[in-house]
């Protein structure tokens, strides 16, 4: 970038904004009116059924005094915290397995993925409960282990923790992302290195994966943010259940606006939520120059 | 026995040892693939069975065979208990799934060129809302967004589930090749320069090329999502006629009513599964190509 | 800095558009609209009928009710052909979310099918659906009693008609009951005693869903009705029952898990989530052997029975000696409103009237939507033998017992969810039963309030 001369450069930026001019055209027209309208929202009284009263900040003052709130973000919190290392180093792992050229790595490739292209489908929520029910399939297998059996959805963290798992199960897309990533290395750089004789997994961690940082700090932000918005899931097996165990702040989000009507209230939840991943999402970003390695000398983003 | 006679023995067995290593070490590695996959496989293999079985079997049996096969379940599935069969459901779907696909893949790519290969005014300010536009949950977006296209009154068409990719609304995707391109060296495409490539042409030839696996994923990743969708249509779309696959899929289940046959509901949406294998299946193997020999040098 | 301004500029903009939007100004033209070159295309085209019409009817439900209902549309625009109906209907899954969505966006059908809640929310003077008795010309109201068309008023206004009226009965897997030579309870003692005999572990005579059906609460509400006289809520929409009440109700909960009649709400939460009852091996193979459910929805529990070779029969309605009234209760299990907005309210009150009491109508119909309150359908069904099965007869009882009419705020979804967070706390022993009933009473207390204030 520093080679570029000015009069390249102001040429240069008028192309790089006619390349982003669909995506402008598209917030402005499309994205943009909900999102102000959800943020006007969060400072009214909106029933869905008269026009929204004006309250200024009431909501945002109740908030915090809501039992129902905090408690929903503490277990959000812990879903979080559980779900995104655990489901980030699985896909990692397989994707590094997938991306080896086996026999009929094709199929395996397939199958792996095959849990996520269920997504919600109604199987899921009947299967889930087969394997962690009271005499489920995990429990058999710890009676055999002689560990005493867990009650999965009757106590809130073992509920939170099948929640947990069963989107790391759905790990498919994350995998493929990983995958497409690893595709990128460039294979002299390994057969540079196995000249060295050193091995894969020293070369995993010494080559591939500084190589692919951009897309770990990808998929890192992605499952950051997609963790704080679940709903499915929980929805799915638990309902939110057991003592509002698995009760995730989005859930909170519905049900105040599809259930109890109160969709100003449900607004200013959700710009709290906004603040709270924007945070979480700025300290990474932050944190970025520190572990990620760009390969196009620095430009910016 | 010489010394030496010794030592090579012990160096032939040690050869012998590595090869034997190596083909158990492939070996483990198959049965553990191959025991994941049975854990990542089995749903399909259950709905497979669920879709021949009673609604008492379906709920007490995690064991997958049915006690016969009938297809009846398929039959009246197709039939749907609507004006319509699942067949022009699944026309529909596809009337949504193709072009929105092919816009995505079109607009992301653009976009994210933009954002990762240019210096521009205010770069950092959309770069900023294009993430922010990630953060706010779906749900509390639903009701303003009808509102809107109720405006523009394209309610009960497929406009506002196709138009705006477009026009690169989805974030998550433009924000994945962003990343992507970073991490191809910057002097893949000074070089091009030099050559005289348009920047249009750089990014055809020579980075499209080198992006493909993400590229492919992008589409794959719509693909399969816009089939899953479910709360998107339901909102915008209110004629029977125009709903899709997700939709027609769950007009049999009433959970406030009484007995339905789930059956008949699996079974339609295990055919509603095959095109997202099917595709995944296809599209897998330009992960495989990928770039690997191509040969970027830095 | 400037992206605050410019937020706050929009949100200017905005909050003059969002009124617009939500303003009770009627705006069907914006949907039908768009919905019309489909349409068009479907019309025959050959008579000139001047007033040719177009009406929306939506309703949720599975395909028994999904073919009859059409079945019985295209019968009506036999009759009537410049009347054309078009059909929105789907699954419940997602209805609640469309069917708000639609009102907020005031896109709603002219028909609209709905729940006994659902009123109360979105007409709470009265005016927020289409005043049927203006329509009595064309709908023959004369085929319900005060009572059944009490539940559709508000504010004296008739907002709904109730399709069909349901209660809770008690049901029993008789075989279950059998295989321990254990008799059906026919009493709240007997109840409390059933489990003696269910000596094998893991068998319950009993079960209250809590998660899916609220059904704890309702046990508890019909028993302390009959032990204190006093409705649940009032019909002012005021709390009726004392906090002494809530404990002893709540009590005699803890007492039911205490005799094993029913299992923890751990036990039961842990076997399946909150999957109901009737998609749970414990109901389908027979280890849980009763059940309190709404008769017009019986059918999901009894069928898994039957395939399984099991009977589901219908119980006794258990009463105290010394009830001061019967306890067990009534509501509409759904009902038909008509668009306030409408632009063809003749129209739309001749297709209502013919899907309730026209009795070709009520014949294609059969029990879809329960078994009808009106006379003329329930007639139809009767001189074409439709009428039978467990539904029926749980439907005869439960109307035959001078049941309440429950408060419409009964089933608000804000109070559902005091029943459950409750129940779970004494079953997980959160606190005293004490400590319980009086946050319970409080909360009830306080969230009636808001709802009618």
């Amino acid at each position: 970038m520093k080679k570029t001369n000015i009069t390249n450069y102001k040429k240069e930026s008028w192309i790089g904004l006619l390349y982003i001019t669909p995506w402008i055209i598209g917030f402005l027209v499309f994205t943009m009116y909900p999102i102000v309208a959800s943020f006007y929202l969060s400072f009214t009284d909106y029933d869905l059924l008269n026009a929204p009263i004006m309250v200024g900040i009431d909501n945002f003052k109740k908030i915090f005094g809501d039992k129902e709130f905090l408690k929903a973000l503490g277990v959000t919190g812990k879903y979080v915290f559980i779900v995104v290392p655990l489901k980030l180093a699985f896909s990692l792992f397989v994707a590094f397995i997938l991306n080896m050229s086996l026999k009929g790595i094709n199929f395996f490739r397939t199958a792996y993925y095959i849990p996520s292209i269920l997504g919600s489908n109604v199987a899921i929520a009947i299967l889930w409960k087969f394997i962690f029910s009271t005499d489920g399939l995990v429990n058999q297998v710890l009676a055999v282990m002689n560990i005493a059996p867990v009650s999965w959805f009757g106590q809130p963290t073992p509920a939170l923790f099948t929640i947990a798992l069963l989107r790391v199960w759905e790990f498919g897309s994350t995998m493929v992302i990983f995958l497409a990533a690893l595709k990128e290395v460039p294979g002299d750089l390994y057969e540079a290195a196995s000249v060295d004789g050193s091995n894969k997994f020293r070369n995993f961690f010494n080559i591939t994966i500084p190589i692919i940082t951009p897309v770990i700090f990808f998929n890192f932000i992605m499952q950051l943010i997609h963790a704080f918005q679940e709903f499915n899931a929980p929805y799915l097996v638990t309902s939110g259940g057991p003592m509002k165990g698995t009760y995730l702040l989005p859930m909170l989000i519905y049900d105040h606006t599809f259930k109890y009507y109160n969709m100003g209230y449900a607004s200013a939840m959700s710009w709290i939520l906004f603040i709270i991943i924007m945070t979480f999402t700025l300290i990474t970003f932050r944190s970025s120059k520190y572990w990620v390695f760009y390969n196009d000398n620095g430009g910016e983003s | 026995m010489s010394e030496l006679e010794i030592r090579e023995a012990a160096e032939y067995k040690r050869q012998r040892k590595n090869k034997i290593r190596k083909h158990t070490k492939t070996l483990g590695l198959y049965m553990i693939l191959v025991v994941v996959a049975i854990f990542m496989m089995y749903p399909i293999i259950w709905l497979v069975g669920a879709s021949f079985k009673s609604n008492a079997d379906i709920f007490t049996s995690i064991w997958f065979m049915p006690k016969a096969f009938d297809f009846a379940p398929y039959i009246q599935g197709w039939k749907t208990g609507t004006e319509y069969t699942m067949g022009h459901y699944f026309i529909n779907t596809f009337e949504i799934v193709i072009p929105k696909v092919i816009f995505t893949v079109i607009s992301v790519t653009l976009t994210s060129y933009g954002f990762a290969r240019f210096n521009f005014p205010f770069k950092k300010i959309c770069f900023a809302i294009l993430i922010g536009t990630l953060l706010l949950p779906n749900i509390i977006l639903r009701i303003p967004s009808y509102m809107m296209w109720r405006t523009f009154g394209l309610l009960d068409t497929y406009v506002p589930l196709v138009l705006p990719s477009l026009f690169a609304v989805d974030a998550f995707f433009v924000f994945m090749l962003i990343q992507f391109l970073r991490s191809i060296p910057k002097d893949l495409d000074e070089s091009a320069k030099i050559d005289g490539c348009s920047t249009i042409k750089t990014l055809l030839y020579i980075l499209v090329p080198v992006l493909k696996p993400a590229i492919i994923s992008v589409g794959l990743f719509t693909f399969m999502w816009t089939m899953n969708d479910f709360m998107g249509p339901l909102i915008f779309i209110s004629s029977v006629e125009k709903y899709p696959l997700t939709i027609a899929l769950k007009m049999s289940m009433d959970a406030t009513g009484g007995a339905f046959d789930w059956n008949k509901v699996i079974a339609m949406s295990l055919l509603g599964l095959i095109p997202s294998i099917l595709v995944f299946f296809s599209a897998q193997k330009y992960f495989i190509e990928g770039i690997s020999t191509s040969g970027i040098k830095g | 800095m400037k992206k605050v301004l410019a937020m706050s500029l929009a949100t200017c903009l905005l909050a003059s558009s969002m009124v617009g939007c939500a303003g009770n100004k009627p705006d069907p033209a914006a949907e039908t609209k768009s919905a019309e070159p489909a349409v068009q295309a479907e019309e025959p085209k050959k008579e000139e009928a001047p007033e040719e019409v177009e009406l929306r009817i939506s309703w949720w439900g599975g395909d028994d009710r999904h073919v009859p209902t059409l079945d019985a549309i295209k019968k009506f625009e036999e009759l009537n052909p410049h009347i054309k109906v078009k059909s929105e209907y789907g699954g419940w899954d997602g209805h609640t979310e469309k069917i708000n969505t639609q009102i907020a966006g005031n896109t709603a059908t002219d028909i609209i099918q709905v729940n006994y809640d659902w009123l109360n929310r979105l007409s709470r003077e009265g005016n927020g659906f289409y005043d049927l008795e203006k329509l009595s010309e064309t709908i023959k109201l004369d085929n319900y009693t005060e009572g059944d068309l009490a539940f559709g008023r508000r504010n004296g206004i008739l907002n709904a008609i109730p399709v069909s009226t349901t209660g809770r009965s008690i049901f029993y897997n008789k075989t279950t009951f059998d295989k321990f030579g254990a008799a059906l309870p026919t009493t709240w003692d007997e109840l409390l005693a059933s489990a003696e005999k269910f000596s094998e572990k893991g068998y319950y005579p009993f079960d209250l869903d809590n998660g899916a059906g609220f059904t704890t609460w309702y046990m508890v509400l019909a028993y302390m009705q009959q032990k204190t006289g006093r409705n649940y809520i009032n019909e002012d929409g005021t709390l009726g029952f004392t906090e002494a009440d809530i404990k002893e109700g709540l009590e005699f909960y803890k007492l039911l898990e205490d005799k094993k009649v029913i299992r923890t709400v751990e036990e039961r939460t842990n076997e399946a989530g909150t999957t109901p009852l009737y998609q749970t091996p414990s109901w389908i193979d027979g280890r849980v052997a009763g059940v309190l459910e709404w008769g017009s929805s019986v059918g999901k529990y009894e069928q898994p029975l039957v395939e399984k070779g099991q009977e589901l029969v219908l119980g006794e309605l258990p009463i105290l000696t010394d009830a001061k009234m019967t306890g067990w209760f009534v509501k509409p299990s759904l009902m038909f409103a008509i668009n306030k907005d409408t632009k063809y309210p003749e129209e739309s009150a001749k297709l209502l009237d013919f899907l309730l009491n026209d009795p070709e109508a009520a014949v294609i119909l059969g029990t879809s939507r329960g078994i009808p309150s009106s006379k003329a359908a329930v007639e139809a069904l009767k001189s074409a033998d439709m009428l039978k099965g467990i539904a029926f007869d749980a439907t005869q009882q439960i109307l035959g017992a001078n049941p309440t009419l429950i408060s419409p705020f009964t089933e608000n979804a804000k109070l559902k969810e005091i029943y459950t967070r409750t129940v779970e706390n004494v079953s997980y022993g959160k606190g005293t039963i004490e400590e319980i009933a009086k946050t319970m009473h409080a909360e009830l207390t306080a969230e009636l309030a808001n709802l009618t204030k």
